[in-house]
């Protein structure tokens, strides 16, 4: 059996961050860590290094797309959530190099495997 | 007649009275000697006289006729010869002579023949020459009663009685002949002047005699011999002397002359110049006058005017010149034109005279001149003498004074006539203190004349001195300027009423020239006090360093444009004060005429800084509206994203993961269920917060007071209130609901307050009726509508309303905020707009 793909979950509201936690861990995933800002979130990536980021788009302090421009090349997948639907976001998401969207009332694990190489 | 003819002439007479004295003097004449010998002299006398008169005046025919007759004269010298043919031929041709004699009489004294007397020359040519004629072809002894005559060499018939008719019809028509010439001269001499009757009386008197004399010798012939002889020695004695009496009236200038020593005598005498002229000329007619050079017209000694011509009818105008110059001339009968050398020579002697003459009579006409022009010109003349007395005044004196009549005016004090009774006294002091030089003065005095009209006369006075220096009288020239005075003063009427309107008047009224500068007195009240300007200060000021740089060039070029005649359209302008605050004007530039006509500029505004104040305001107020709907709908979407959408997704994922753990995992599942339950209460409480945000429903279904204890329930703070249970109009309520939420939030935001008090009252002072809302809390103060504390969308709510927001919020002393918000009568008001409907804005932060 191969090991619990690692991810971070990046999300200022807590009660989400825990149903979101419970969620992924149900589907086999490993989450390492939260964070509840961006610079709290690039800071993570760079400590923990985990190989998914579950992005929230709409932080206090910067949204999503500014975290995914600071992030370097060999930067992990990042998949964007937000409340909102993913047509708000349009144009913005593919160009922003992160893997996908996925709408926060449709998070699952198999929604986040499937944006993943 | 020219010298040449006259000589030959006078060559031909003498040839010619040469053979008829040799006839004379060879034949046997017997009894007609007497007759013959007249005859001769008379032919003689004639042809000399003519010839003296001919050279002596040329021009006149008189001596030429006479000649004619004295030389056809001698003709009748033939009768002397033996001979019968030559008889006979002189016999027929003695009368032709009576040919040029016609011509000569009826011409004198002029030499011309006038047009109507042509034909009596014709008829006696005819009867001269016809008559003779038939005596001798009918008569053997023409001449009657001579026995020594030859006998006639043409008779053709010896028929006694024919000789005897032809012999009386010749004498007949001789006698109408010299009938119709007689009845000529007379007419003629009564139809002239004197001095023509002096000349030809003596002409007609030997020619009437003659005709006379031989008209009765032809009639009596018939009946005597030798009365009738007697009566043609009679006619020829006439005629001989009858050249005499030509001579005398062709000369008499020559005689004339004489009179001019008596002429110079008389004047030196101090005669008259025209009785000595008259005398001298012989016409008693004359009239003289003289020539005013400086008018350029002939004038009478009195220095009236005289129309042209100056001669007219019998009368001609001889002009006398005297130093080269025209100094007058002589109105006299035409006859002396013909005497041209004597009227001159009397003209030569009375120059000197003339010359006076002319002077005073052209002082006269002067003096006449200047009299018209006083009587005539609109100004007052008085001349008053050192005692003050009027002595003498034109005519506009009378006028102006109501006294008409010379009399009313003459002899009395000027004061009486032209002075006040109030203001006579000090006149007549003043007059007295002017006295012994009178210098020249000007006054101005307004009296009641004799007519009840009220004058007012603008004087110049001036003294008239003697030889010695000393005033003799005083002339004071008037100008009636009554008129001029009541326009002036309707004119001053007009300026008083249009500076009182315009320093009435709240606009601004600044007068300016082309170049800008303001002109003297230039400025209305309105502006002075406005932008604190003395009037003096202001002038010549440039109306462009009045107004704000940024302004200055549009305000330049409106007034180049007012300048130019275009009247500006109204445009806004700062308008600086002396001390540089700005007020904004709404102003015109128009181009006007002051009262010199000159091209002005007239700048007219009206303060607008008010109005465009309360414009900026409106205008902040709805870009606050605005920015405070939009802040609204943000905030809405931020409490919906951040609340109740996190609340439902974390839902949506807890019931997926209860889903995903039911069958397995019980416990889990009910964990997750209770989680999920939790979130979805949370959401419930926050979207019911959010929608009471937006708009406390209670408010619409219960009024102020369930609605405000919502707020008071939900507060930290401990709040007391105090509201009636009255409803009012919606956007009233809505408006006290919101000034109390808002300051409540603010109490608890920022104030640090341990209590707040609300209280919403009526109130009705008579005239208008308002709803009052205080809220007051013991906090820190220092509140500033300004910092966004959402105050001022709160002033801009009540002031929609027209309503007043109060702000006391000293620092450390607690805050007050008090709205007063009129009510609106049942008719209108400012609350109606909003009834029935929710608040525009945004309920509290």
């Amino acid at each position: 059996m191969t090991s619990a793909t690692t991810i971070l979950i990046v999300d200022d509201h807590p009660s989400f961050r825990r149903c979101a936690r419970a969620v992924l861990e149900a589907d086999g995933f490993a989450v390492i860590g939260e964070a509840d800002d961006g610079e709290g979130a690039i800071s993570a990536i760079g400590s923990l290094q985990p190989e998914v980021v579950l992005l929230d788009v709409q932080l206090p302090d910067m949204d999503g797309f500014a975290v995914l421009s600071r992030l370097g090349e060999d930067a992990p997948s990042v998949v964007l959530v937000s409340s909102r639907e993913a047509s708000d976001y349009d144009g913005l998401i593919s160009a922003s190099g992160a893997r996908g969207f996925i709408s926060k009332a449709d998070l699952s694990g198999a929604a986040v495997r499937s944006l993943l190489p | 007649m020219t010298r040449r003819r006259l000589g030959a002439a006078v060559a031909l007479g003498i040839l010619l009275y040469a053979a008829a004295l040799v006839l004379v003097l060879t034949d046997d004449l017997g009894d007609r000697r007497t007759l013959v010998v007249l005859v001769f002299a008379a032919g003689v006398v004639f042809t000399i006289t003519g010839a003296i008169a001919a050279a002596r005046r040329p021009r006149n025919a008189t001596g030429t006729q006479m000649l004619a007759v004295g030389l056809v004269w001698s003709l009748g010298s033939l009768q002397a010869a033996d001979d019968s043919f030559v008889f006979t031929l002189g016999f027929a041709l003695s009368a032709l002579a009576f040919v040029p004699f016609t011509w000569l009489i009826l011409s004198y004294p002029t030499g011309r023949l006038p047009r109507d007397d042509r034909w009596i020359v014709a008829a006696v040519a005819a009867i001269v020459t016809l008559g003779p004629l038939s005596v001798v072809l009918t008569d053997s002894t023409p001449i009657t009663g001579c026995a020594d005559c030859p006998e006639s060499a043409f008779v053709l018939s010896d028929d006694a009685g024919l000789a005897r008719a032809a012999s009386l019809a010749y004498a007949l028509l001789a006698a109408a002949a010299a009938l119709g010439v007689f009845v000529r001269l007379v007419r003629r001499y009564r139809a002239s002047t004197p001095p023509l009757r002096r000349v030809v009386g003596p002409v007609y008197l030997f020619t009437l005699e003659a005709l006379v004399a031989l008209i009765a010798g032809g009639l009596v012939s018939t009946v005597s011999d030798s009365a009738a002889l007697w009566l043609e020695h009679l006619a020829l004695v006439s005629l001989a002397l009858m050249p005499v009496a030509f001579l005398a009236g062709i000369l008499r200038t020559r005689l004339a002359r004489a009179g001019i020593a008596d002429l110079a005598i008389a004047l030196g005498n101090g005669t008259p110049l025209r009785d000595a002229l008259a005398d001298a000329l012989g016409d008693p007619s004359l009239r003289l006058a003289y020539w005013s050079a400086q008018r350029e017209e002939w004038v009478d000694g009195e220095g009236m005017t005289l129309a042209e011509p100056i001669a007219r009818g019998a009368n001609a105008a001889t002009v006398v010149n005297h130093g080269g110059t025209r100094v007058a001339a002589l109105v006299h009968d035409r006859t002396l034109a013909e005497q041209r050398e004597l009227v001159d020579a009397v003209a030569a002697t009375a120059g000197l005279a003339f010359e006076k003459e002319r002077l005073q009579a052209e002082l006269r006409a002067q003096y006449r001149f200047l009299e018209t022009i006083i009587d005539t010109a609109p100004s007052l003349l008085t001349v008053v003498d050192t005692e003050g007395r009027i002595r003498n005044f034109n005519r506009a004196v009378e006028i102006a004074s109501g006294l008409e009549g010379r009399t009313r005016v003459e002899g009395r004090h000027f004061w009486e006539v032209f002075i006040d009774p109030a203001e006579r006294e000090a006149m007549i002091e003043r007059f007295r203190a002017a006295a012994p030089d009178f210098p020249a003065t000007e006054y101005e005095n307004t009296f009641m004349n004799a007519n009840g009209q009220e004058r007012v006369i603008a004087w110049h006075s001036a003294p008239l001195l003697d030889e010695s220096g000393d005033v003799v009288r005083v002339i004071a020239g008037g100008i009636d300027i009554t008129e001029r005075k009541r326009r002036e003063l309707d004119l001053q009427r007009q300026r008083d009423f249009a500076n009182a309107v315009a320093d009435a008047i709240p606009s601004f009224i600044v007068i300016v020239d082309h170049d800008g500068a303001v002109v003297p007195a230039g400025a209305n009240r309105a502006f002075l006090d406005a932008f604190s300007w003395a009037l003096s200060k202001l002038e010549g000021t440039s109306f462009l360093e009045l107004v704000a740089d940024d302004d200055e060039f549009s305000a330049r070029m409106a007034i180049a444009g007012a300048a130019n005649g275009v009247p500006q359209s109204e445009r806004e302008s700062r308008w600086l004060t002396r001390d540089d605050q700005e007020r904004i004007v709404a102003w015109t530039a128009t181009p006007v005429l002051d009262q010199r006509g000159t091209a002005r500029v007239l700048v007219s505004g009206a303060d607008v800084t008010e109005r465009a104040r309360q414009e900026e305001e409106v205008r902040a107020s709805r870009a606050r509206i605005v920015a405070a709907t939009d802040a609204a709908r943000r905030r809405l979407e931020r409490n919906l994203h951040d609340g109740a959408q996190q609340r439902l997704a974390a839902l949506s994922l807890s019931l997926r993961l209860t889903e995903s753990k039911l069958p397995v995992d019980v416990e889990a599942a009910l964990e997750s269920l209770a989680a999920a339950r939790s979130e979805l209460a949370q959401a419930l409480d926050e979207l019911r917060e959010l929608a009471r945000g937006l708009h406390p429903n209670v408010l619409t279904d219960r009024g102020l007071g369930p609605a405000l204890e919502g707020l008071v329930v939900r507060s930290p703070i401990p709040v007391t209130i105090d509201i009636p249970a009255e409803r009012f109009p919606p956007a009233i309520e809505a408006a006290a609901y919101y000034v109390a939420a808002e300051a409540l939030a603010n109490v608890v935001k920022y104030a640090q307050a341990t209590e707040v008090r609300v209280r919403i009252s009526g109130d009705d002072d008579g005239e208008v009726q308002s709803v009052v809302v205080e809220v007051v809390d013991d906090g820190i103060g220092g509140a500033d509508p300004s910092r966004g504390s959402g105050l001022e969308g709160l002033e801009d709510r009540v002031e929609s309303l027209d309503g007043v927001l109060e702000i006391e919020s000293p620092r450390g002393g607690g805050t007050r905020i008090r709205a007063t918000i009129p009510v609106a009568r049942p008719e209108s008001g400012p609350a109606e707009p909003g009834h029935g409907n929710p608040p525009p804005v945004a309920g509290p932060h």
